[in-house]
This record gives C-alpha cells, sequence and structure tokens, in this order.
C-alpha cells in the first residue's frame, strides 16, 4: 500500500501498474509495487537516492529490462504484461520510447547528423536529412552537424542526444540523469532548455534524478522513490509543503524537527506556538522547513537562543542557533551582520508538518 | 552511478545468437568426440604416460610451453608498451615490423636460426673460418677442437617459437593498451603512486584479459609445434604423437591428443577464473584521451633495437634466406605457372575463411559480452579445445563424418574433398583465433549504444550491424588478419582436405623443402610472406584512413 | 563499411566458383593418393597422362597420413591407387583387406627380393642404407666396416640417426629378422651409451654432419646425391659399409597398389604397371638416383652403382621385414619412440 495520490485517469498516456523486479531470485526487490501514470504533455520527475530502482523503473519501461510482474501501457498498447499466466514484452524497437542515457551513448562512427537521422524511419535520405537537420536547428546545435561526437563538449553531446531522441518521433522520452555530467554552471541552464524543449513539442517524458532541485524545478509532478517504490507522487508544491513523511519531507529539502506538546490542530515548541497540518494531541515531533524559522525581536518570557556558528553563503547566512539541547539551522538575510554567541530569538512561521506515518527520524 | 545497474545476468539471448553458440558448440564437439572414442576404442596396449619416457617428453613440453608463453608475453607487454606509450621513433612503423612474423612459415624461421650458426653457417662465412674471434669463442679448451655450434636443442627451439609467437600477443596487447583510459591512470598517479606501480595495478587490468587471450594461444601453439622442435631436437609430447601415428597406433595417439585437449581445457579454465572477475568496459563514447608519451631520451637507440631484434629473428632472416635462394634459382619458367596456381590456390581458400571465421566469431563475441553467464562463458572458449585437437585426428575426424554412410551420395558427393569443406575445416579449427581478438574490442564498447540504436528504432540484430560493429573495425580486421596468415601457411588438414589438383604456397614451399630443394622451396615462401604482409598491410591502412 | 562490404563478395563469389569446380567428372580419370612428394610423382604423372591420354589427379601427402585417410574412407574413398614411401602403410591396408589383388603380369616384373608375397602391392623403386660421413673430418677408412662397429666408444657424440623415420625402422627390422632380437636390443643400446643425435629426418641429418654437429649418420643413400647434384662441395660424403652384406647396407622399397574400392580397376591397373615400365625405372635411376626394381633392367646410370649396392646389401627376403610392431615395441622399450 503505498501513500500517494496517482492519475488514474482513462486518458493517461503511460499507465505503470504493480510493477516488480528483481535481479536474484531470493534477493531484494529492486523495484517493488510501482504504480503511476504519465498524462499527454506531461514531465514527471522520478527522484530518489541511489539504488533506490529509478533508473531500473525507466530500464523496465524502455524495454531493456524484464519485469517480473506488472503491467505497462503506452496509449492503451500493452509494452509489459506480467502476470502468472502471461509473460509479455515489447521489444524496446517498437515501443516508441525514446531515451537519454546519462552518458548520452552517441555513436562515435556517426557526425552528429548522422546520429540524429538515425532514429528517423519515414520518408527518403534527403527528407530524413532535412528534419534531422530542423531538429538541430531547434536545439541550436545546426552548426555542429558534420562534427564528430567526440570533438563535442559535454553540453553540446547532451543536446545533440536529445535532438536524437526527439527526431525518432517517440511517444514518451526517458531520461536518466541526463545533467549529471554536465558541470553545475552548465546544469540550470541546460535544465531550462530541456524542459523548454520537452515543452515546445509537446513531449510526455520521464525524469530521473538525485537532485530534489532539478526534480522540482523540471517535474509538472515529481515522484519519490525508495527502495524500490514510490512513497508519494503529486505536485512539487504538494510534496514540498506536504510530505507525507519524513523520508521523503528530508529528501526534498532542509528539515528541521522539534518536539512539540499537541493540542488539535496547535501545538507548542520551545520557539512558540505553532500552526499544525492535522489535529492530534499529545507528544509530538513536528518537522519544520527552515525557511519558516525567523528570527524575531525578543519578547517576554521567551526563550533565547545562543548563535553557535555562522556560514555565509552569498544570497544568505546560515546560522546554527542552540536552544537547550537543540541546535536549530536558520536562514537569514546576507545583510544584517551576526555573531558568535550572540543572543536571538526565533519564531515559526506557517504550519509545521506532523507525518501520517510515524516513522523512525532522528531528530537533527 | 546508474550504470552499475547494467544488465541483467538472465536476459535471454536471441535465437541466432544461440544457433552461432550451437554451431561451434557443435563443430567442436566432432573433432573432440573423435579423439575420446578414438581413445576409448582403441584400448590394447595402452601405453603408459605416466612412464619415465613418457614423463621427460611431457616435461619438455611444460618447460618450453612455459618458458616461451613467458618469454614472449613479457616482451610483447614491453614492445606494446614502448609502440604505444613512449615517444619510440616510427612507432607505427616499428608495430608493423613487430607483426611480420605471422607471415613466417614456423619451420622457415627454425631453418634460418640453424643455418647462423655451424661450421658452414652464416657465422663462418661472414668472419671466416679463421676469425680470431671465432677461434677464441669456440675453439674447446680441452681437445682443441674448434667447432661453432648450431643453435638447436632448448635454446633454439625457445628462440624460434618466441619470435613466431610474439605476434599472437603483442596484436592484442597494443591494441588493449591503446583503448586504455589514460584517466585513469592520470588520477592513479595523483594519488602518489609510481608510474610503475599505475602500470601494474590500473592499466594492467585493462589489457589483461588480452594478454592472457593470446598467450592462451601462444601455449597452445607450442604444445602443438612439431615442425620447430623436430629441427631443433627438442624431443616434446608432439614427436611421441607424430611417433604413435606412423605407427599407427590410434589408440595411443588419440590418448595423447585427449592431453592435449585437456590441457588445453586446464589452460583455458584457469583463463577463465582470472577474468571472471574483471570489469573494464569503458564508460563514454569514442576514443578514450590519449595518455603523453613517455620521452625516451638515450633509450632510444636500445628500445629501437629490441624491436629490430625481434623482427630480424622472426621475419627479416627467414625471408633474407628465402631471398638468397631464391637468387639461386635460375630457371623461373617452370616455377612461375606452378606459382601463380599456387598462389591462387592459397587464396581462394584462406580469404573466405578468414571472413567467415570473422563472421562466427562475432555471435561468439557477442554473446560472451553481452550476455555473460555460464553458458556463454562455456560456448566462446570451446573453440579452443577445437584448436587443441592435433590437425591430423581434427581432419580424420571431418573425414569420418563426411564418408560415414548415412550421408547421402549426393551431399558427399558435393562436399567431400571439395573447396567448401576445407574452409569449413579452417573455420571450425582457427575460430579460437578470431574470437579474441573480437571479444578484446567488443569489451570496449558500451551497451549502452546498442540499447540506445534499439530506443530509436533498430532491431537487436540492426543495431549490432549499424552501430557495433563499424565500432569493432579494428577487432574484426585483427581477427581476420589472424585466420588468413593462418590458413595461408597450414598443412596438415590442407593435404588432406583440398580438392584434387589444387596446390597452395604451403604445401608446395614443404614438399620442397623436405626434399632439400631450398631453390625451388624459396619462391614459395616468399610469395607467403609477401602475400601475407600484403594483405595485413592493406587491413591496417584501411584502418589507419579511417580514424 | 565498404571494405567490409567489398571483402564479402568477393567471399561469396570465391565460394559460389568453389561450388561449381566441385562435380568433376570421375569417369576416365585416376585418383592416387601419394606418399612419395609431388617433385617426383609429378613428373612421371605427367609422362603417364600423354602417353595414355588418362587423366591422374594426385593427393599429396604423408604416407601415414593418407593410409589412415584410406582406412577411414573405407568403400567411399576417392583414392583408386596409393603409393607409399614404404611398405608399412602398404601391409597395414592389406592386413585391412583393402587391396585388390594385382595379377601375376605386373607382378612378376619385381625383382624376386622385393616381392610381397601376398600380391597386394608392387615396389616400385629401392633405396639403400648407407652412413653418410664429413668428407672434412673423416676419410673412407677410418669409417667402420659394420653397422655393428658404431657403439665402439670412440663415435661418442659423433652419430646422427632419425629413430621416428620409417626407413629406420625398416632398417632395424631387418636387423631383428637377421641377427635376433637380443642382439638388437644389445646393438641399440650400444649406440644410445655412444650419445647419438636424433634428427627427424635424413635432410637435417646431412646438415649435421655438414654443420659440424656429428661426424657419421645412417640415412638413405639417394638423399645425399640429390643434395650433391645441386651443391657439388656440399662436405658430406657416404659409403656402405664394407662388410659385403651387412646389415647397416639394407635395401628396400617404396611400393604401390590398387584400392578394392577404386571403380577404375582396370585404369589402376594401368598406371600401376607404368611405375614397372622402362621408362619409370630409369626416371627413378636417373632423376631420383633410387635402385630400380624392375627384373632385367639395366640401370647404365654413372652416377648409380646398382650392382655394388645390391652386392653389398644383405640377402634379406621381403617377408622377413613385415613386423614393423616388434620394431616398434623394441624402440619404445628404450625410449626411441
Amino acid at each position: 500500500m503505498t501513500c500517494h495520490s496517482s492519475t488514474t485517469s482513462a486518458d493517461a498516456l503511460l499507465k505503470v501498474r504493480g510493477l516488480y523486479k528483481r535481479y536474484h531470485a531470493q534477493g531484494p526487490w529492486i523495484v517493488n509495487d510501482v504504480d503511476f501514470d504519465l498524462v499527454p504533455g506531461e514531465i514527471l520527475s522520478l527522484v530518489g537516492p541511489s539504488g533506490c530502482g529509478k533508473t531500473t523503473t525507466l530500464r523496465l519501461i524502455a524495454g531493456f529490462e524484464q519485469a517480473d510482474a506488472g503491467t505497462i501501457d503506452l496509449q492503451g498498447q500493452p509494452l509489459v504484461d506480467v502476470s502468472e499466466s502471461r509473460r509479455f514484452h515489447l521489444p524496446p524497437e517498437k515501443r516508441g520510447v525514446g531515451i537519454v542515457f546519462q552518458d548520452y551513448a552517441l555513436f562515435p562512427h556517426l557526425t552528429v547528423l548522422g546520429n540524429v537521422t538515425y532514429g528517423i524511419r519515414q520518408g527518403s535520405a534527403k527528407e530524413k536529412r532535412d528534419q534531422a537537420m530542423k531538429q538541430l536547428e531547434m536545439l541550436n546545435m545546426a552548426s555542429l552537424a558534420d562534427r564528430r561526437p567526440q570533438t563535442l563538449s559535454g553540453g553540446q553531446q547532451q543536446r545533440v542526444a536529445l535532438a536524437r531522441t526527439i527526431a525518432a518521433n517517440p511517444r514518451v522520452v526517458l531520461l536518466d540523469e541526463p545533467f549529471s555530467n554536465l558541470d553545475v554552471t552548465l546544469r540550470e541552464s541546460a535544465r531550462r532548455d530541456v524542459r523548454q524543449t520537452l515543452l515546445s513539442q509537446g513531449v510526455a517524458a520521464i525524469l530521473v534524478t538525485h537532485d530534489r532541485e532539478e526534480a522540482m524545478s523540471i517535474g509538472d509532478r515529481v515522484a519519490v522513490m525508495n527502495q524500490g517504490r514510490i512513497v508519494q507522487i503529486g505536485r512539487p508544491e504538494s510534496l514540498y509543503h506536504e510530505p507525507v513523511d519524513c523520508f521523503v519531507a528530508s529528501f526534498l529539502g532542509g528539515l528541521v524537527q522539534l518536539p512539540a506538546q499537541a493540542v488539535g490542530s496547535t501545538a507548542t515548541t520551545m520557539l512558540g506556538p505553532v500552526m499544525l497540518s492535522r489535529s492530534v494531541q499529545g507528544q509530538v515531533i513536528i518537522a519544520l522547513r527552515p525557511e519558516q524559522i525567523i528570527l524575531s525581536t525578543p519578547s517576554q518570557g521567551q526563550d533565547q537562543g545562543i548563535i553557535e556558528h555562522r556560514e555565509f553563503r552569498g544570497h544568505d547566512q546560515l546560522l546554527m542557533v542552540r536552544y537547550g539541547l537543540h541546535t536549530i539551522p536558520v536562514l537569514a538575510d546576507s545583510k544584517t551582520s551576526y555573531h558568535c554567541g550572540q543572543a536571538v530569538s526565533l519564531r515559526i512561521e506557517g504550519q509545521a508538518i506532523v507525518f501520517d506515518r510515524c516513522s523512525q527520524c532522528t531528530p537533527q | 552511478m546508474s550504470s552499475s545497474v547494467l544488465t541483467s545476468p538472465r536476459r535471454r539471448p536471441p535465437w541466432y545468437l544461440l544457433t552461432a553458440g550451437a554451431i561451434t558448440v557443435g563443430a567442436m564437439a566432432l573433432p573432440v568426440g573423435y579423439l575420446l572414442i578414438q581413445a576409448l576404442f582403441h584400448s590394447d596396449d595402452v601405453e603408459n604416460l605416466a612412464g619415465p619416457f613418457m614423463r621427460a617428453r611431457i616435461g619438455r613440453t611444460l618447460a618450453l610451453t612455459v618458458c616461451v608463453t613467458t618469454l614472449a608475453a613479457t616482451l610483447s607487454l614491453l614492445l606494446a608498451w614502448l609502440t604505444v606509450r613512449t615517444s619510440i621513433l616510427a612507432s607505427r612503423l616499428l608495430a608493423l615490423l613487430l607483426v611480420a612474423p605471422l607471415a613466417v612459415p614456423p619451420y622457415v624461421t627454425a631453418y634460418a636460426l640453424l643455418s647462423v650458426g655451424g661450421d658452414n653457417g652464416l657465422l663462418v662465412r661472414l668472419l671466416g673460418s679463421d676469425s680470431p674471434l671465432l677461434r677464441w669463442l669456440f675453439t674447446n679448451a680441452d681437445t682443441g677442437v674448434f667447432h661453432v655450434p648450431r643453435l638447436t636443442g632448448f635454446a633454439g627451439a625457445l628462440l624460434a617459437l618466441t619470435a613466431y609467437n610474439l605476434p599472437y600477443i603483442y596484436l592484442p596487447v597494443r591494441a588493449a593498451l591503446i583503448g586504455t583510459d589514460a584517466s585513469l591512470e592520470e588520477a592513479s598517479r595523483c594519488l602518489g603512486r609510481s608510474r610503475l606501480y599505475t602500470l601494474i595495478r590500473i592499466t594492467g587490468p585493462q589489457i589483461l584479459p588480452a594478454l592472457l587471450a593470446g598467450s592462451l594461444l601462444v601455449a597452445l601453439h607450442v604444445v602443438a609445434d612439431f615442425g620447430v622442435v623436430s629441427l631443433m631436437r627438442y624431443d616434446t609430447l608432439s614427436a611421441s604423437l607424430y611417433a604413435r601415428y606412423n605407427a599407427f597406433d590410434l589408440g595411443n595417439a588419440s590418448r595423447m591428443g585427449m592431453l592435449l585437449v585437456i590441457l588445453a581445457g586446464v589452460l583455458v579454465l584457469a583463463e577463465w577464473l582470472m577474468i571472471r572477475r574483471l570489469r573494464v568496459d569503458r564508460l563514454g563514447i569514442g576514443v578514450a584521451r590519449e595518455a603523453r608519451l613517455l620521452p625516451l631520451g638515450w633509450w632510444q637507440a636500445p628500445a629501437i633495437a629490441l624491436c629490430l631484434l625481434v623482427f630480424i629473428i622472426g621475419a627479416a632472416a627467414p625471408a633474407a634466406i628465402s631471398c638468397y635462394w631464391m637468387s639461386l634459382l635460375t630457371d623461373w619458367s617452370s616455377i612461375s605457372a606452378n606459382l601463380f596456381k599456387a598462389l591462387k590456390g592459397s587464396v581462394m581458400a584462406s580469404l573466405p575463411a578468414a571472413v567467415v571465421t570473422t563472421a562466427l566469431a562475432i555471435p561468439v563475441a557477442v554473446l560472451s559480452e553481452r550476455y555473460p553467464g555460464r553458458l556463454s562463458a562455456f560456448i566462446q572458449r570451446m573453440p579452443m579445445l577445437g584448436y587443441a585437437v592435433p590437425a591430423l585426428a581434427f581432419g580424420l575426424s571431418l573425414i569420418t563424418f563426411f564418408t560415414a554412410q548415412w550421408i547421402p551420395e549426393s551431399i558427399f558427393r558435393l562436399f567431400y574433398q571439395s573447396l567448401p569443406l576445407l574452409v569449413l575445416a579452417y573455420v571450425f579449427h582457427f575460430l579460437a583465433e578470431a574470437v579474441g581478438p573480437v571479444r578484446s574490442s567488443l569489451k570496449l564498447t558500451s551497451p549502452r549504444l546498442e540499447e540506445a540504436a534499439r530506443s530509436l528504432g533498430s532491431t537487436q540484430a540492426g543495431a549490432l550491424i549499424h552501430v557495433t560493429l563499424p565500432i569493432i573495425r579494428h577487432g574484426l580486421i585483427v581477427a581476420m588478419a589472424l585466420v588468413f596468415l593462418s590458413c595461408m601457411k597450414e598443412l596438415p588438414l590442407t593435404m588432406l582436405l583440398a580438392p584434387l589438383g589444387s596446390q597452395s604456397l604451403a604445401r608446395n614451399a614443404w614438399d620442397h623443402t623436405e626434399n632439400a630443394e631450398f631453390t625451388l622451396a624459396a619462391p614459395y615462401a616468399m610469395a607467403i610472406l609477401i602475400c601475407s604482409a600484403t594483405f595485413v598491410g592493406l587491413l591496417l591502412m584501411e584502418k589507419r584512413k579511417r580514424t | 563499411m565498404a571494405f567490409g562490404m567489398k571483402t564479402l563478395t568477393a567471399l561469396t563469389l570465391a565460394l559460389l566458383a568453389s561450388f561449381a569446380g566441385v562435380a568433376q567428372a570421375q569417369d576416365q580419370s585416376l585418383v592416387l593418393y601419394s606418399g612419395r612428394s609431388k617433385s617426383l610423382v609429378e613428373p612421371l604423372v605427367e609422362r603417364f597422362q600423354k602417353e595414355t591420354g588418362i587423366k591422374v589427379q594426385v593427393r599429396y601427402a604423408g604416407t601415414t597420413q593418407l593410409a589412415l585417410t584410406i582406412i577411414q574412407e573405407g568403400s567411399r574413398s576417392p583414392a583408386d591407387v596409393f603409393w607409399a614411401q614404404d611398405t608399412g602403410a602398404l601391409e597395414l591396408l592389406h592386413e585391412k583387406g583393402l587391396f585388390a589383388a594385382l595379377p601375376a603380369s605386373i607382378t612378376d616384373k619385381q625383382l624376386p627380393e622385393f616381392r610381397s608375397p601376398d600380391n597386394s602391392w608392387v615396389a616400385t623403386s629401392a633405396r639403400g642404407r648407407t652412413l653418410a660421413f664429413s668428407s672434412v673430418r673423416l676419410k673412407k677408412d677410418q669409417l667402420p666396416a659394420s653397422v655393428f662397429d658404431l657403439t665402439d666408444p670412440k663415435w661418442k657424440g659423433k652419430i646422427g640417426w632419425s629413430p621416428a623415420n620409417a626407413s629406420f625402422q625398416a632398417f632395424v627390422t631387418g636387423m631383428r629378422a637377421e641377427v635376433g632380437e637380443e642382439k638388437t636390443r644389445e646393438w641399440l643400446k650400444g649406440i644410445i651409451a655412444n650419445e647419438p643425435k636424433a634428427y627427424p629426418r635424413n635432410g637435417p641429418i646431412l646438415d649435421g654432419i655438414a654443420s659440424g654437429e656429428i661426424d657419421l649418420g645412417l640415412i638413405n643413400h639417394y638423399y645425399l646425391l640429390k643434395t650433391k647434384s645441386q651443391k657439388a662441395d656440399f662436405p658430406v660424403d657416404q659409403a656402405t659399409f664394407a662388410n659385403k652384406g651387412d646389415i647397416g647396407n639394407l635395401l628396400f622399397v617404396a611400393g604401390a597398389g590398387v584400392l578394392k574400392s577404386s571403380k577404375n580397376q582396370d585404369t589402376a591397373q594401368k598406371f600401376v604397371d607404368y611405375l614397372l615400365s622402362e621408362s619409370s625405372q630409369r626416371f627413378f635411376t636417373t632423376e631420383v638416383y633410387e635402385y630400380p626394381v624392375l627384373t632385367g633392367f639395366e640401370a647404365g646410370s654413372s652416377t648409380m652403382d646398382v650392382t655394388h649396392a645390391r652386392e653389398a646389401a644383405p640377402k634379406v627376403p621381403y617377408s622377413n621385414l613385415k613386423d614393423l610392431d616388434g620394431t616398434l615395441k623394441l624402440l619404445k622399450e628404450l625410449g626411441l619412440n
């Protein structure tokens, strides 16, 4: 039983149901009962720590791995149908599923144009070339058409890989950590370019990444995976502000956990009162995003914390404030100066998260 | 790194790969099965292979095999490193020279070495029998007798066999070294490790598969060799094998043959155990960044000298001697017609064999690299067993099969002693030589490329043909070259199975040599050399043009 | 992959062409399996073809290999005639009943001492064992008078022989028939004690003498004659053992037989008969330097001292040379095989 919201609408482009996969007969399930849908034109980010099964899920959809159970349908056509009585896998070349690999896998013996033309099946040789050139132009790569992939930079190779995949007119595009081989400065612009390209061509895509910022910025929806299961799937905002458990919460952003005494939908913490995401009673652990903790003017009767550590990060400052036994990270603006040993008051803004499940989360 | 997820070990290979594998295993089953049946069937008068005399011969076989293989492997490593990673002059030319011994039939090398020494040998002819140097070196202190010895026995066999076999290790190791990733070595150096340590611990594993594959071939060559060791008067197991066949003692001959096959099996098993855990496929596309060449400084001279020494012993000396004999030939008219016929006969069998063998090696290599597992490891190593079966037994097994009564008359008439049958014999006998280079080059390419092709709509076979094959060109070329050369020099199978009335360079050369008609043998030997060198040169030139 | 496509096309064409050549006319042509080398057989075959118009196709290989092949091929053997370098293979095929009996018109042509008692094959030419010696280091009067004298310690390390060679084995068989098993064993042991050097064939033995490795060698007579015809200054000479009838001067034959499975019995017999014709025998004596086996044939050539050879040779009936197995057993026992 997974805790997520999935679209079970009939107009879903890709439907994955009950997908299971493992590599050894008695071994752990790498993909453990995965269900989700992909709507036409949507970009879904599949994110999770290494080894959580996201790449395997991708490869199952692409057809490079065989599932142990489950079904995958694309536009109503079954790609995978494995159960007690059936074992059906459509070969990868018949699925119309494009994939951009982490290392791009450009063909070294063909030029850029040759690579992009490779997947175009319809038309005469000239028509194929023209179509490929058009695709390259859309990505501003036309001038590199006659170059060999070995001579291109990482960013250029990535764009060629994307052009090649899209030129083949796939029904859905899979991207396996496409930005991890790029330098940080390129990543952000590459992210935007890829998103723009996919949206403008109206191609639905699943993007696998272990970077949370990437996942949330590119995806229309985000699915967080852990140990083969989709823990939560939904819009980035819902996942960020309403995580179902501490794993999702801590994966998508910093998390500050505090003990609190709850009475209904409010609770009292060492930093003062706070609204809760749901009604509970008694001792709870609440979770806050670092940006919810605000430095405030000291007020009467309120405890104060001592700044233990200060980090200037350019756009903001990170202060580690000690409250009794707890050290709380606080984001401060970059202009005000603070120093270690200084006493400050904190208060909480916004709702605190109380998790649905009692997952074991050690306070940070 | 998501690529560590890679291929599931339980992927089932497509039918056409499995068929090729089945053909390979089936083809090896014939000669090995034949040997086994003969060994078991003729069970009267079983010779004691552990007796003192046989033990001595087996001991000599092992000693020679170990020494030749070790020497050839060490030299190959050194020479490959010199010609790839240092600033040695004319490295490409030297590489070509070092491959030249492949074109020379081994007994010609043996004759060449033998003719250096002796009271009527090259040394005496060049320096004169009054030469003080020779007199000083070769006068017996006790008896005062002056006698220049010939290079025979263990030393002669070692030298001849090492020079002849060196290219079989040098070629694949050199190719592997070219394909290694310099950034790995640079990382190692940055971690404080010396150049030597890096070479051993980092570069080593990347070239180990190539080294082992080549060494395996060489070991089998030495064990099976009879021509060289008999001339060098170093009696090994092959001498006993030869003697048993001459005595029509099929039982003991087959048992000795089985011993060779078992030995091959042991070596193959050892190689498998060493390779099994190795994971060296490079990620990323195209050619890895090339390492900076190590400047040699005053080591240039000795390095070049070493390369030239190998070239001289393995190729130049035999060629020079053949030229000398050829120069004594006065009547070319009688030779020329036969020479052309023999050339045609040799090429007509060797060329198709080279192509078909490489074609068969491709699925075997793909099975082993893309669908790793016990089955594919077994299939890929089976050709070694066929390789180890003595050529006479190999030929007899084919003869037995194709003349069996249950083969219909029409097929018998069509196939028996026909060119296709000879080509088939070559293909299955020499498959082991082709699998190595193809496998090595396949190992260095990422399976991602085939997956990318499939995601773009190519079938599995299509991806193989349009993406993988062009990338492993070099391995295919090396495989074809090796098989072509082996076929050009092959004797025993050809004698038994070649079509009636056909001639071949190797047979004619051998025929004249046996009759001491060296002037008549020389043109054929030179033709083998020139033809082989041309073929290999063309292929390597083609390779260079494209990269 | 332009180069690859071209090679593949060439291959296909080559294979197609080869298939076309397979269906050959089997009639009116003879297939000869020859254990004798091409350079000596080819001229004879060409002459036969010219004279009779019968086409002959020859497979050249080692005598043993061909014998084993014929046995494996059985009734489907393409061979009509088998021409062996020595008699061991002939005897084996005869034992297996693979030879067709030859008519007396052919077998009677042979000199009586070379005839096989079963007449399943005929001798075609003879060779003799001789002692080769270094013309530089030894003079004729220094040579041992008998092959038995080679066990003298003064020849230690100076003798070369070829125990794997069929001719040598035939010689040992003759010795066993002449002087018995024990004496033969003693002699062999004596030679072994003299540290002989073993060579694979005749040629290397002569090379060994010329290069100074050995001074004496036990070889077949024709080889040196052939070598010296090409290199007159070759520093090796040969002689028969001085003792007349010494087993070291043994004469023995090469021979041919017609296979029972042959569908061309008449043509095959014609060929075998041709080998015993005067012109063939002359060819053997003048070109190959072998001895003739034809009754009443006068060699005439000056390079061949046939009479001398026959006088020096022991009179060993062929039937005594049949027990090759015993020889091989003995050689194996002494570690020579």
